[in-house]
């Protein structure tokens, strides 16, 4: 499941984010969220939890500098993170 | 602020902890969180014990059973103390400060220089500045630097984002005008970001906000419960303030200070927990063993104690370490020191009832 991502379309990253943030946090309809970092949907210690689900199953490392509330605030930046970081960008 | 001594030594360190210990998985069931969640996060934090006190057993009780037992050791003697620094955030009272009831309790010399500084995480840091400055401006010998926190009475049990990481514990620092050193330079470097002062913070019992008695507890929006007397953590903001300023400053004084990772016995780091010195170790390079985080798994976080406690522990060894130091937290405020430390330095850990 977590390889070959890098050859997946984006659209199977985002399912794959979702996936994840449902296994966190079941109840909560996640694309419903413009800012789920502000909307209080996505809290300091889930982020920790995010990026350590993130780097084990897409293989990436997420630098300090790339952990800002912004880059978790919606789906589709979560999904552009991971490109970025799998792409070496 | 940067400042170099060349003529000073830590000669002994001990820490004092509470014997009670707090168990995570005991503590889950008064959180509103998910329980798979909290278990999930207990790996990645480090969560599992904590020493948190019983009945009212203060910062100073712990700090009077370190300075006596090192007295008993031989390792200090009441009458060569000519000062001491009592940082902390929690003291006996508001008013005397902490330092003036230990130096009647030990007898200190009357022209002993007493003095309380309230800081936490960055406190050990600012402790030694403030250490080797005495000494550097006066013809004394020794210092005593009392540095940590009873911190567990001031944070919710509600709070999952505070309590399983606050560890009561208090250490006993000496530090003496070195003979054996004398070209060995310790370099220091502490900076301060004022406009954080409200990331964490106790609103209430100063001055500026007084505790009238029917302050009830209220719940964030991130399932945590606690009232204006406890200690309130913005945790998002000080996470991305662990995860940029500390990592690039440190790197930065490595740079100054001509250091490569390998060139570094141990970094002892101030143990916020435990995914936070993971990823210092990534950005690092550096090793567990360079960078333990056996205190905070073990004892809990207790502020401006964490750093001594892991120099307190350092496994017997018979090398001299070449260690950088580092504080960041409440303030807010961060510093490293860069010095060698003697293996006999370390004095372990006191457990007190």
């Amino acid at each position: 499941m977590n390889s070959g991502i890098a050859d997946k379309s984006g659209q199977e990253l985002e399912v794959q984010i979702i996936q994840i943030l449902k296994e966190e946090r079941p109840e909560i309809d996640f694309e419903s969220s413009s800012d789920l970092v502000s909307d209080g949907l996505i809290d300091s210690f889930e982020i920790v939890m995010l990026i350590t689900e993130f780097e084990k199953k897409f293989e990436i490392n997420i630098p300090g500098d790339e952990i800002v509330p912004e880059a978790f605030a919606t789906i589709a930046a979560m999904a552009n993170l991971i490109r970025k970081l799998r792409t070496g960008g | 602020m940067r400042a170099y001594f060349d003529s000073f030594r830590i000669s002994a360190v001990i820490g004092v902890v509470p014997s009670s210990v707090s168990y995570f998985d005991d503590e889950v069931p008064n959180y509103t969180h998910d329980v798979s969640s909290s278990y999930k996060l207990k790996e990645i934090m480090g969560y599992g014990e904590h020493r948190v006190v019983t009945g009212n057993t203060t910062t100073c009780d712990l700090a009077s059973a370190g300075i006596a037992e090192l007295i008993s050791r031989g390792l200090l003697h009441s009458d060569e103390v000519n000062a001491l620094f009592f940082i902390s955030q929690t003291p006996d009272y508001i008013i005397p400060a902490t330092s003036s009831f230990l130096h009647g309790q030990f007898h200190l010399p009357a022209d002993a220089y007493c003095v309380d500084i309230n800081d936490g995480c960055n406190g050990y840091i600012k402790g030694l500045f403030e250490s080797f400055s005495f000494l550097n401006a006066t013809n004394a010998d020794c210092a005593v630097i009392v540095a940590g926190d009873v911190l567990s009475p001031l944070v919710s049990r509600r709070d999952r984002n505070s309590f399983p990481l606050v560890g009561d514990a208090a250490t006993v620092t000496v530090i003496r005008r070195n003979k054996l050193w004398a070209n060995d330079k310790i370099s220091i470097a502490i900076r301060n970001d004022g406009s954080g002062f409200d990331k964490l913070i106790v609103p209430a019992g100063g001055a500026r906000q007084k505790i009238i008695g029917n302050e009830v507890d209220e719940l964030d929006s991130e399932g945590n419960s606690r009232s204006v007397r406890n200690l309130r953590m913005n945790g998002r903001d000080v996470f991305a303030f662990t995860q940029t300023v500390v990592p690039d400053f440190l790197q930065e004084i490595m740079e100054v200070e001509g250091l490569k990772p390998s060139d570094v016995d141990r970094f002892y780091l101030h143990q916020a927990n435990a995914f936070i010195i993971d990823r210092l170790r990534k950005k690092l390079g550096a090793s567990a063993d360079q960078m333990p985080d056996r205190i905070v798994r073990k004892y809990g976080n207790s502020s401006s104690g964490t750093i001594p406690m892991l120099i307190a522990t350092e496994p017997k060894g018979d090398q001299i370490l070449r260690c950088m130091l580092g504080g960041f937290g409440v303030g807010l405020s961060w510093g490293a020191v860069n010095l060698m430390l003697q293996p006999t330095v370390s004095q372990g850990i006191l457990e007190v009832k």
